[in-house]
């Protein structure tokens, strides 16, 4: 499978697929979110951190770029808004969390692409309506393709 | 020739060490499982160690520090530790490889000695030394795989460092007798060696200066022009967008 596309139809579908997501999510794995502002990425990231049994409120790191969360396994929810210089983001010391065991969710993922694993999710959300989100999953290993056969059937 | 006392720190990894030593002499060494809470723990254990041996941080006459590889946020909190203390001390600072003193352990082998730090994603920081007249790196520290590693083993080695049972049981049989596996025991990163080779470095007349001194950052990307910095605002552009 070289790509799968779902269309949510509402910020609780976005939730939806993003519980999925975690729930299917294992130690290691990185996700990374890229779409403009208000095509739900903090949303989707609210059902990742669902799914992966964290309860408290997950809130947006754009100002304090990382912030940890502790579920089934930690949650390490990255935003590279903020930056602009590619050196920037390599004087973040990601690799701490690239490398671990946890699970790595990195929203605006695309301004810093060639310091992160080629072994990732990469999720391309658009907007196409008024509440409508399109939702491109690019899976960059078999790891990811594997997700996604599992994501499919539990969105058909 | 007055004899000088050293303070050696080592937060490379979440395993963390620091040693006070005065010339030659080891007078104390804490190593402890910190996982990722070097920034909370380290200052305090500095000030438990030295209270301990009631040595006074103000005649400390040189500080060493690991510079990794290792996890970037460990090594930032050493480092500027270090650089804060040689500083405001008014004394000398001197950076270590974290692999090149997994390794001097094993100085007196005589044998290449290869040490191993886990990089995540079965990926490892290694390097190899050698004791030939002088002790000199043969490789240098460098992100590689098992793999990768093994077909660079011409002769015996000593391997040290974070060797795994997945590890082990890989080089024993890709490298049969070439691989030279230490007792468990001896696999803790200790600070005393960052504090021989740091002493050595003092000894020769050498130092660092705490307003140069960097980490060794193995994954640091290849970077050919900073797309903003130095532009003036009609220059700018988007960076290129690299998905495909």
């Amino acid at each position: 499978m070289l790509s799968l596309e779902l269309i949510s139809h509402s910020p609780d579908d976005t939730l939806k697929i993003g519980t999925d997501i975690g729930e299917l999510a294992s130690g290691g794995d990185i996700f990374l979110l890229v779409g403009s502002l208000g095509t739900g990425k903090t949303c989707l990231t609210q059902g990742i951190a669902r799914g992966l049994g964290i309860t408290e409120h997950t809130p947006s790191p754009s100002f304090v770029l990382v912030r940890q969360f502790y579920g089934r396994l930690p949650l390490y929810h990255i935003d590279l808004y903020r930056l602009d210089n590619i050196n920037e983001i390599a004087d973040l010391g990601l690799d701490d969390y690239l490398y671990s065991d946890g699970v790595c969710v990195i929203e605006w993922a695309e301004k810093g692409l060639s310091l992160l694993p080629q072994e990732h999710l990469m999720i391309v959300m658009s907007y196409l309506g008024d509440t409508e989100r399109r939702l491109v999953f690019k899976p960059g290993s078999q790891r990811y393709r594997e997700m996604m056969t599992e994501l499919r059937a539990d969105n058909d | 020739m007055t004899s000088l006392t050293l303070l050696a720190i080592d937060s490379s990894t979440g395993n963390a060490s620091l040693a006070i030593a005065r010339d030659n002499e080891v007078l104390a060494e804490l190593t402890w499982c910190c996982r990722q809470n070097h920034s909370v723990e380290l200052m305090p254990n500095i000030n438990r160690l030295l209270e301990q041996i009631g040595i006074d941080i103000r005649s400390v006459g040189g500080i060493i520090v690991a510079r990794g590889p290792g996890s970037f946020n460990g090594l930032r909190v050493g480092i500027s530790t270090a650089k804060g203390l040689a500083f405001g001390l008014g004394v000398p600072i001197v950076g270590i490889s974290t692999l090149e003193a997994a390794a001097y352990q094993y100085v007196e082998a005589g044998l290449p000695v290869c040490p191993i730090l886990n990089a995540g994603r079965g990926e490892i920081a290694a390097a190899i030394y050698k004791q030939e007249g002088k002790w000199q790196q043969v490789i240098a520290e460098h992100i590689s795989t098992i793999d990768d590693l093994c077909p660079k083993i011409e002769s015996k080695t000593i391997f040290c460092g974070e060797l795994t049972p997945s590890i082990i049981e890989e080089l024993m049989v890709r490298l049969e007798q070439k691989a030279i596996i230490p007792p468990p025991s001896t696999g803790l990163r200790r600070a005393v060696f960052i504090a021989a080779l740091g002493l050595k470095r003092l000894q020769s007349g050498d130092c660092d200066q705490p307003s140069t001194l960097q980490p060794i950052y193995l994954r640091r990307p290849q970077i050919t022009q900073p797309k903003y910095k130095n532009q003036t605002a009609n220059q700018r552009k988007k960076p290129k967008s690299e998905m495909g």
